[in-house]
Order: structure tokens, then C-alpha cells, then sequence
């Protein structure tokens, strides 16, 4: 604990003192923050106008899902430093990011809360900021961010603008988990985005940095809260860009660049309306990647389209008596083709293949077994 | 009843039984005292009541709900079977059902027992019908049920560590909630006494700040088992004034209290017959002659052989008697194996119940003909409601205490005046005790900045700066914000014990699956390795007890014994903060180490219960660490010379007489309950060297108590003194310097050498 502490300490301490400021009776208030304008009492605003990542991409995007004639000016990135981790009504955003494309141009906005009496302004601020009609990008928003903005709206009297929400950590996970394991922003910018911070303050030591601040009134503590804070935005929407860039050009029909799982992205794009999806699936499938195969046949059969499913289901089957197109074939004669002793032949097949039922599992086997059985029974009753 | 008629019949004509019973007391019948639907209410409600065959109300429940209806907090006194729900389901719904925005919290006391039970009550029983959305609202509700619980929940049922540490730090997901609550629910508010007790006024203080916030104002309903100051308690804890509604309508059949002294095995010795022979005996005896029977013991361990013996005892074949369903119940039992015997119970299904005091109170079992004390439950309020748990409606019960061998089992068996005279105990709070206000400002400052001048209860801005200056508050413009990162309200425990519990999971025959828990201290007394664990008639014995993982792997056994763990505690002082010259004596005031180790068990054989060997348990001692006073009689002071003037034999029984005094009389001027501090003697303390009396407080931390007690130890001892002297009892009662201990032989005089002492002590602290 002790250690812990003392460790924390030394991270706090401005790194060219060897002591800590004696505590002021009454911390001076700073006279100003670097880079930073007053835009309030308590309020400051950082201004920054970056090239956007967003600029040359294709309109509408893919993944936000803007309805047709929306401008990318609806998409804002949005990202929070806070107080505390764990929420709650007494955890208090103290800095709150919005940066929004603007053609070529990615504004970027730190709004800075220099003292709790000021939450007021930054609500107020933030109000005229967002509107309903915006997409929130976050990175785990969903659960964080945004719930906590509306909170502070509420502890300030005021309706948190319920815009629609694009958390870039779901389809990150799905894009990324199989290959670099957990998605956190800093590990996605690391191993995809080739992006290095370098001197960056771990998160979990920023409430503390802002309080020390609040208590000695000292911001140079809070120099790599601001930058680490303007990296998260900026990541934001290069993320976005990333997963805009590899979902347009397989929409496209031409090959994304990069390591992402392309069954997931092809899934995502389905999900999305994107029809375009499940040919980049069957692309993928018939370069050999067989989860990318099954949910392609699983999408036709879903819709009807037994040709190809069977198409995809026979070349499973014939290439590597895939258990899954063994299956699925046993499947559709049985009960759509009504031809029991064909459906029999691939089950039998199946159970004979040296050690295949020993690696299954329980309920696989039971289910393969039982599906023999009443096979055996039918073809019987047939003869 | 004719079951249980017979079976009193027979009792009355056993000579046997009857050379043991000291008392025999009859509590006539009462009737009951109707009053006829409120003309206001709601024709929806009337329909399903009279649907169910209720067509008129007990007296309490209209003058309840004529109470409510008129914006008055409401205090409804309510024993055992007197239709508790519906003094504030029917105020509660007609409101609900008027309103359709209004919303109410109800708050049970414990999560396990009462409140799963309550809400599915509630929903069958009435809103189900009405289409009144009730949600629990707890540690176990799943994430995907919150959300529509907190928007849509027009009555939401939780407990005061969820409203603590769930609902007031989160207060606006729960705005919707919050700006229309109308009623507040607080059932079985007699638990909150004591420490718990001014948590609780604390939390009340911190719910009505918030609800404040978004402009509600509600009204507080309150129910109470029968204790000696309901409304006071209630006023306490809510702090505004209320109604009392304490005249019960419902009707009462004839009932018989028997109290039974086991008889004398050996004369000389003075053992008697263990309680739970004699309880099996009797609840055997009762059950097969069709009285349906609760047996209430006070140990678990108790209550698994005293299931499994009654069960014995019925099962033999040559009679129907192994029909007779008999289960255990304490806590711990998997949720669902709790429902099917409260089910049982209810429908019939099962005859016999041997319970902990999990079963005394709230959960609704049915009624039952007869009730056995197996044990003097430890106070007179709780004696009472064990008794009343037997009595349906108006049929004759019976309620039988079996006393132990304890000396206070022994008093009240012998003195059963003194039981029925006494009226129930008072329950008190200090919701100003420092530790609790300041822990509870954080809370209230984190879930909204508390403002300059701003009331908790009384003004708090000193503790505001005392927090400022620890820094956790930050105080700017008028205000003091939360300025720490951490969530306060999850370092502050209403409770003394950790809610930490311990899976047990059995292993034989590589099953693994969870059969039960337990907290984590009990574990370590009933789960160490080679115990042997009872859990409803299966014998387990236990692998390997996993603290850190907080696991207990066990697996089936046949042995012939049970196990029992023996407990050592000792208390050493960590660190001491001061020490003064307070009333004739050295106070020394400070940290301690309260430590309690499990060092060997006995192995008891069933059915003897003779010891038949120990083993050794390897486990780490259970450590406390809180804040105590020590009173030195050090011969150097004028209490301590006072003391050393005692004969030599006298001085261990007086030192602990003064511990018994201290224990009964500090509370009263605490507020707390006796069980938040503890007391423990020394007729020679290994540290300090000379006779000592530690007064602690049994919280983690500490929670003021013994800093109370040295700020009033005057007054304190001046009651003590006065206590022994005006007590009418002979020589020594529970009230004064406690029954004599059995094996401490026959003293004479011990309350006159105890006066004297405290004369001398007291009156050289007077003269010096």
C-alpha cells in the first residue's frame, strides 16, 4: 500500500523538483494554462485544427451508418478525463475532447474544467456543442463517457443531447481481438495504426494528477494530461479512418491492406446493409478461410439461397470433410431434399473418421449420434 | 387443533414433564377488531382483496392506512400473523394506482431472507393484478434487469447496503425514480439499533438530501416487531415526527408458555440434560401427534442435529410416523432449497422445521401450533417473536423454552417473573457518533457537494474542514466538492461483519457442485479441514477450506461424530494513543488487535455428544482491528488500592462482575446495542501488569464507541453503582452483575462485595 503510494507520489511530482510545493493555505488559482484560452470562470478551451484522417474517404462512410446526404460534419469524436474510474455521481469530467471533421480539416476541441464550480459552463458549453443529430464516436463511450456526460447534465440540471453512438471498441474487438488479443485504444494504436506515444501518462494515474492540481494549484503536472488526452481524440478518428479505409475497399471488391479478421469484417459489413459483404466473404472463403465460409453459407441458407450454400457447403465438405459442411449437407437432404440415404452416407462418414467423435464435444457427439440414429431409422422405413 | 389440544392435555396430566416446568402460562385468547374497507379505496384494491376472502381489515391496517392517507409517517407496531404487508401494501398502491407517476422504495434489513421472499409476495399477492411494476433492486439483480428496474420500477424493493452503496452514489440513473418517490418503506426498522442504526439514520439523512434535489418529498412507513420504543426509534431514525399505530386487531388464540429446566443428570455437579436432547424429544413428542412444529436453536451446528435427530425419531417403519416431513433452515442453504421449505412449510407439505433465527422474523412460513426454544434466545424481544411464530389466527399454540445450562438460560428458567414482567428492549441510535457522520458526509459530499451552512441531521461544517484538511473534500466557493478518486461509499461498511462468504462445493464422486456458503469468520470455525459439515441430514466432511479463493471443497462421509472448533481470543494493544487519571483510576485509550484463532476442534460423538478425540486446524487467526479504552486498577491509584483491599478469592468474580455491569449499562448511555462493543476482563493484564477491563468497540476501525465511553465513564459508573445497589434481584440477575456461573460454587454475598468495592473505588475517586 505504502509502496504503492510512494510510487504514485513520485509520478505526480513534477519531474524537475525534488520536492513537492508546500500546500498553499489557499491554492492560488493559475493565471493562465498553457496553450489554452478562458472561455469561463472556470472554463478553458484548447483550439487545434488538424488535417483530418476522414478527408478523401468515399461518402457516405461504411461503418457509421449515416443515412444518405448526411455530412461526416455529423460525426464528433468525443473522449472524457475524469475525477474517478469508477463513476458514480462524484466522479466529475474535468476534461472533455470533441473534435469534428470539417472537410479537409479535423477540428479538435479540450475543453478544460479548472475548478468543480465551473462544471455549469462546461455543461453549458457542451450544449451548444453537440446535437441530437451528431454520431458520438467513442472508445468504450457506450459504457463510460457518455454515461457519465449525462450524469454531469444531470447534476447541472440539464438533458444530456441524446445523439447516436458509434463505440469504435466493439468492432475493434471484432476486427482485431483473434489477432492482438485485448483491445484497449493504446494496444490497437501499438500493433494497428503503427502510432508510438512516447512519455504518456498511464490513465489510471490522471484523476490523480488533476486533483494534486486542484490542490496545489501547479498545472505543469497536467502538461501530459493534455497531450495524452489530444492523442486519444486524434486516434479516434485515424481508427475510424483505418476501419472506414479496409470496409470501403472491401465494399469495393478490391483487397484491404493490413491484419484484421475477415470474417468479422465482412459480418460487419452485412450488418451494416453493406450487400457487398457477403462476396468479400466468399472471396475470403475461397482463399481458404473456412469461418468466412460458413457464415457466407449460413447468410444464403438464412436467405434461401440453397444453391450456394450448397456450393460452399460441397467444397467444405469434398476439401477437408469439414465437420460443419458434413453437417449442414446431412442437413439439407434429410429435411429439404428429403433424401435420408444420401444425408446417412455423410453422417456415417463422419462418425468413421478416425478420432473425429473422441475430439468433439459432448453435446456435438450426442446431437451427430442421434441424428445418425433416427437416419438409420428413416432409411429403414424407406426400404 | 385438536392435535395440539391433546398434545397440551397430555403434557398437563405428565407428571414427568411437569416435575421440570417452572412455569406454566396461559395468555388468554383475544378477539379480533375489525374495521370495514376504507370508504376511499380503490374498487381495484377492494376487488382483489375480496377476491382472496379478505372483506374487512384489522383495526391497525385501516387506522394504518388512514394514517398514510393523511401524509402522516406512519409507525405500525406489528406482532407475528397480524397482516404486516398489506398496513403498507394498501396505502402504498392505492397512492400508485391514483398517481400513475408515483413510485416507492421498500428497504429490508437483510437481502438473503427477507426481501426475495417479500417481492414475490407483493407481486402475486396484489400488484400482479393492478399492473404495478415491482423490481428487486439488490446485489443479485442482474445487469440487463437494473435498467428497467431504475426507469420502470413503480415499487422498488432493496436493502440499505444497496441503497448505500448502489442507488445514492449512481442517484441520476435514478432520476425518474427519485423526482416522484412518495413512499418509503422501512420494514423491521427494530434491527436498526445500535452501530446499524445510525448507519441507517445516516442513509435516511443522505436519501432525503437527494430526493430534496429533484423536488420529492415522501412519506416514511414503518414497521416494528414489539419493542419497548417503536415511535421513538422510528422518529430517531427518520428524524421528523411520525404516527404510532400500535393497537393490534388482529385476533389471538389461547396460548400456553411453558418454561422447561431439563432435569439433573448429576446432582452434585449440577449437569443437567442437554437441550438438544430434550428439544428433540419434545418436538418429537409434539409432531406425532399432528402439531405442526418449529424448533428455533442457537447454533447451526444445533440446528442440523436437532433436524436430523427428530428425524431419527420418527423414522421407523412400523409406524406412519416416517411421513412426518421435519427439515433444517438457517442460512447459507442454496436460495432455492430456501424456497422449497418456506414453501413447504406454507402448503403443509412440511410438518416440522428446526431453525436458526432465520425464521423469526419476515418471512412468511404459515402458521404453526407450537414453537420450542431449544436455548433462551438472548433477549426478551426475540423470545417473544420465536414464541409467536406458533399461533394461527385464533387456534391454541404452544410455545416451550428448554433452558441450557448457561447461568442466564438457568436464571430465566428459575425466575420466570423476571421474563414476564420485563417489557422488550429498547433499541437506540447515536446517528452523531463522529465515525459514522463523517464517514456518512463523504458519501453525501461525493453524491452532491454539500454547501456551506448545509445540515446532515444537525450542521457539519466542522467535520467538513476536519475533511478538507485530510483533503477528500475541496472546498471552493461556498461549497465542498468530492475530490478524491476513489467511490467512498464502497470503504464504508453498515455492518460489522464482511460480506464475504465462502462457496462450499461437493466433490465426492467428481460432482462439483456449490451446496451452500458461509461467511467468511463462521467458515473458519465450521470449515476447516476434517470438519464435519451437516447440511439438512447429509454428512459432508470438509477436503480443504481455500480462503484466499473462497472456497470449501467437501465431500460425503459416514463418520459417527460431529465436530466443534474451539475459539481463542485475545486482545493486545497496538498502539497507545493516550493514557489519563479518569475517576480514581488509570483510562488508557488506543488501537487494539481483537484476534480470535481456531486452534484445535473436539470431535463429539452423535446422540452422547461425548468427546472422542481433537485434531489440530492449520488456519489463520481472524484479526480486528479497532479501537478500545482499558480501565487499570493499578494499586498506585485510589480505584486500584480499592481493588487490591478484596480478599484474594474475590477478585477474579469482582472484575468480571464489573465487565456483566459495564456490558448492560453502557449501551444505555452509547446508543448503541450491547453487541457493537465488547468487554473483556483481566485480573492481571500480561501488558500492563495490574487488573484490567477492556471496553472495545466490535466494529473494523472502530466506530467511537469506547471514546464515548471515556467521555461518560463518570455517569457510567455512577449507574453501574446504582444498578447494583437498587436491583431487587438476590443475589445476582441478568439486569445487574449477571446469575452466578455454575461451577464458580456457591458464593455468598457476591453483590454486597461488589457494592462495597464500588463504594470504596468510587468514593476515593469522589475524595481525591
Amino acid at each position: 500500500m505504502a509502496d504503492r503510494l510512494g510510487a504514485r507520489l513520485e509520478w505526480i511530482r513534477p519531474r524537475s523538483r525534488e520536492e513537492a510545493p508546500p500546500r498553499a493555505e489557499t491554492p492560488r488559482r493559475p493565471s493562465g494554462i498553457e496553450g489554452f484560452r478562458p472561455v469561463g470562470d472556470h472554463l478553458f478551451l484548447r483550439e487545434e485544427t488538424l488535417a483530418s484522417p476522414l478527408a478523401g474517404l468515399a461518402l457516405p462512410l461504411v461503418l457509421p451508418g449515416l443515412a444518405p446526404g448526411e455530412e461526416a460534419s455529423r460525426l464528433v469524436f468525443l473522449d472524457t478525463e475524469t475525477t474517478g474510474l469508477s463513476g458514480g455521481a462524484g466522479s466529475t469530467a474535468f476534461l472533455v475532447g470533441i473534435a469534428r471533421a470539417d472537410g479537409e480539416r479535423l477540428v479538435v476541441k479540450q475543453l478544460f474544467l479548472e475548478d468543480f464550480p465551473g462544471e455549469r459552463e462546461l455543461v453549458e458549453r457542451l450544449e451548444r456543442e453537440l446535437s441530437e443529430r451528431d454520431v458520438l464516436v467513442t472508445f468504450n463511450g457506450k459504457a463510460f463517457d457518455v454515461p457519465l456526460l449525462r450524469t454531469r447534465f444531470i447534476m447541472n440540471g440539464r438533458r444530456f443531447p441524446e445523439a447516436r453512438q458509434l463505440d469504435l471498441l466493439y468492432a475493434s474487438r471484432r476486427l482485431w481481438k483473434a489477432l492482438i488479443g485485448p483491445c484497449s485504444l493504446r494496444s490497437i494504436e501499438e500493433r494497428v495504426l503503427g502510432i508510438e506515444r512516447s512519455g504518456d501518462v498511464p490513465s489510471f494515474l490522471v484523476p490523480e494528477i488533476y486533483l494534486d492540481f486542484l490542490r496545489t494549484g501547479d498545472p505543469s503536472g497536467l502538461r501530459t494530461v493534455f497531450a495524452h488526452h489530444r492523442q486519444d481524440i486524434v486516434s479516434l478518428a485515424r481508427l475510424l479512418a483505418h476501419m472506414e479505409g479496409i470496409a470501403a475497399a472491401a465494399a469495393r471488391g478490391s483487397a484491404p491492406s493490413g491484419r484484421f479478421d475477415r470474417e468479422a469484417l465482412g459480418r460487419l459489413l452485412v450488418e451494416r446493409g453493406v450487400e457487398s459483404g457477403v462476396a468479400f466473404l466468399e472471396r475470403a472463403a475461397s482463399s481458404g478461410d473456412s469461418r468466412a465460409a460458413r457464415t457466407a453459407s449460413l447468410i444464403h441458407k438464412r436467405r434461401g439461397s440453397y444453391d450456394r450454400a450448397l456450393a460452399i457447403w460441397r467444397e467444405l465438405w469434398e476439401r477437408s470433410e469439414s465437420l460443419f459442411g458434413g453437417i449442414e449437407l446431412a442437413k439439407y437432404y434429410e429435411h429439404a431434399a428429403r433424401q435420408p440415404a444420401e444425408a446417412l452416407k455423410i453422417v456415417e462418414r463422419l462418425c468413421l473418421a478416425p478420432g473425429r467423435l473422441a475430439s468433439m464435444g459432448e453435446e456435438e457427439r450426442a446431437g451427430l449420434l442421434a441424428r445418425k440414429a433416427r437416419l438409420e431409422r428413416k432409411t429403414r422405413r424407406s426400404d | 387443533m385438536a392435535g395440539l389440544e391433546e398434545a397440551i392435555g397430555e403434557l398437563e396430566r405428565d407428571r414427568e414433564f411437569l416435575a421440570q416446568v417452572t412455569r406454566w402460562q396461559r395468555i388468554p385468547a383475544r378477539e379480533g377488531t375489525f374495521e370495514p374497507f376504507p370508504q376511499s379505496l380503490d374498487p381495484r384494491l377492494a376487488g382483489i382483496l375480496s377476491r382472496r376472502g379478505i372483506t374487512r381489515l384489522y383495526s391497525h391496517q385501516a387506522e394504518c392506512f388512514r394514517s398514510v392517507a393523511q401524509g402522516n409517517n406512519t409507525v405500525v407496531v406489528t406482532p407475528t400473523a397480524s397482516g404486516k404487508t398489506l398496513c403498507y401494501n394498501l396505502p402504498v398502491l392505492q397512492a400508485l394506482l391514483r398517481e400513475p407517476e408515483a413510485r416507492a422504495l421498500y428497504l429490508f434489513p437483510t437481502k438473503a431472507l427477507a426481501q426475495d421472499q417479500q417481492s414475490e409476495l407483493n407481486e402475486t399477492v396484489l400488484a400482479g393484478e393492478v399492473g404495478i411494476h415491482i423490481a428487486t433492486y439488490d446485489g443479485d439483480t442482474p445487469g440487463s434487469v437494473r435498467v428497467a428496474a431504475r426507469d420502470g420500477g413503480r415499487i422498488i424493493i432493496s436493502n440499505p447496503d444497496m441503497l448505500h452503496a448502489g442507488i445514492l452514489p449512481n442517484h441520476p440513473k435514478w432520476i425518474k425514480f427519485m423526482s416522484s418517490l412518495r413512499f418509503v418503506v422501512i420494514d423491521e426498522i427494530h434491527m436498526y439499533r445500535g452501530v446499524f442504526g445510525s448507519h441507517m439514520t445516516n442513509l435516511i439523512r443522505r436519501l432525503k438530501r437527494i430526493v430534496r434535489f429533484y423536488g420529492s418529498n415522501p412519506c416514511f412507513i414503518c414497521c416494528s416487531a414489539t419493542i419497548g420504543n417503536p415511535l421513538e426509534l422510528a422518529k430517531r431514525v427518520l428524524e421528523e415526527d411520525a404516527v404510532l399505530v400500535d393497537r393490534n386487531g388482529a385476533p389471538s388464540g389461547e396460548k400456553h408458555v411453558v418454561f422447561y429446566n431439563p432435569p439433573l443428570v448429576d446432582r452434585v455437579q449440577g449437569i443437567r440434560r442437554g437441550v438438544v436432547l430434550e428439544s428433540r424429544k419434545l418436538a418429537a413428542r409434539l409432531l406425532t401427534r399432528g402439531v405442526k412444529t418449529i424448533v428455533f436453536s442457537r447454533s447451526r451446528v444445533r440446528t442440523e442435529l436437532i433436524a436430523s435427530y427428530i428425524n431419527e425419531s420418527l423414522a421407523s417403519v412400523f409406524t406412519d410416523n416416517h411421513r412426518i416431513r421435519v427439515e433444517s433452515y438457517r442460512g447459507g442453504y442454496l436460495p432455492n432449497e430456501r424456497r422449497a421449505i418456506e414453501q413447504g412449510l406454507r402448503s403443509g407439505a412440511i410438518q416440522g422445521v428446526v431453525s436458526t433465527n432465520a425464521l423469526e422474523l419476515g418471512i412468511d412460513i404459515g402458521g404453526l401450533d407450537a414453537s420450542v426454544l431449544a436455548g433462551f434466545p438472548g433477549s426478551i424481544s426475540s423470545s417473544w417473536q420465536q414464541a409467536g411464530r406458533a399461533g394461527r389466527r385464533s387456534a391454541v399454540s404452544l410455545a416451550i423454552l428448554i433452558a441450557s445450562s448457561s447461568p442466564l438460560d438457568q436464571y430465566m428458567v428459575t425466575h420466570p417473573d423476571y421474563f414476564f414482567s420485563r417489557s422488550p428492549e429498547s433499541a437506540w441510535v447515536d446517528p452523531d457518533n463522529p465515525y459514522i457522520l463523517a464517514d456518512h458526509l463523504k458519501c453525501a459530499a461525493f453524491e452532491l457537494p454539500v454547501k456551506e451552512g448545509e445540515r446532515l441531521g444537525g450542521p457539519v461544517d466542522g467535520v467538513l474542514a476536519l475533511l478538507e484538511e485530510s483533503g477528500v473534500v475541496r472546498r471552493t466557493e461556498g461549497a465542498f466538492y468530492w475530490s478524491e478518486r476513489s467511490y467512498p461509499a464502497e470503504q464504508v461498511s453498515l455492518r460489522s461483519a464482511s460480506s464475504e462468504n465462502v462457496v462450499i462445493i461437493d466433490e465426492t464422486k467428481g460432482r462439483n457442485a456449490v451446496i451452500g456458503e458461509m461467511d467468511r469468520p463462521s467458515a473458519k470455525e465450521l470449515l476447516f479441514d476434517g470438519a464435519v459439515y451437516l447440511h439438512r441430514g447429509a454428512q459432508f466432511m470438509v477436503k480443504k477450506l481455500d480462503l484466499e479463493n473462497r472456497r470449501c471443497m467437501v465431500e460425503e462421509s459416514e463418520v459417527n461424530y460431529y465436530t466443534d472448533a474451539i475459539v481463542k481470543t485475545d486482545i493486545k494493544v497496538l498502539q497507545k494513543d493516550g493514557e489519563v487519571e479518569r475517576l480514581g483510576i488509570r483510562v488508557l485509550s488506543g488501537d487494539v488487535l481483537v484476534r480470535s484463532q481456531v486452534a484445535k476442534f473436539k470431535k463429539l460423538k452423535f446422540h452422547t455428544h461425548e468427546n472422542v478425540g481433537y485434531g489440530e486446524i492449520a488456519l489463520p487467526e481472524e484479526q480486528m482491528h479497532t479501537r478500545s479504552v482499558v480501565l487499570e486498577l493499578g494499586e498506585d491509584t485510589p480505584g486500584g488500592a480499592a481493588f487490591a483491599l478484596l480478599p484474594a478469592p474475590a477478585r477474579e468474580e469482582v472484575v468480571a462482575d464489573i465487565g456483566t455491569l459495564v456490558k448492560n449499562v453502557a449501551p444505555l448511555f452509547l446508543l448503541c446495542s450491547s453487541s457493537d462493543i465488547g468487554v473483556s476482563e483481566r485480573l492481571r493484564d500480561p501488558l500492563l501488569g495490574v487488573p484490567a477491563l477492556y471496553v472495545y468497540d466490535r466494529y473494523p476501525g472502530g466506530t467511537g464507541l469506547s471514546e464515548g465511553f471515556l467521555d461518560r465513564i463518570e455517569p457510567i459508573m455512577g449507574a453501574v453503582r446504582d444498578l447494583v445497589s437498587a436491583c431487587a434481584c438476590e443475589d445476582g440477575c441478568p439486569s445487574c452483575i449477571g446469575p452466578a456461573a455454575r461451577d464458580s460454587g456457591p458464593v455468598e454475598g457476591r453483590k454486597k462485595t461488589v457494592l462495597g468495592f464500588l463504594a470504596a473505588w468510587l468514593g476515593a475517586a469522589r475524595d481525591g
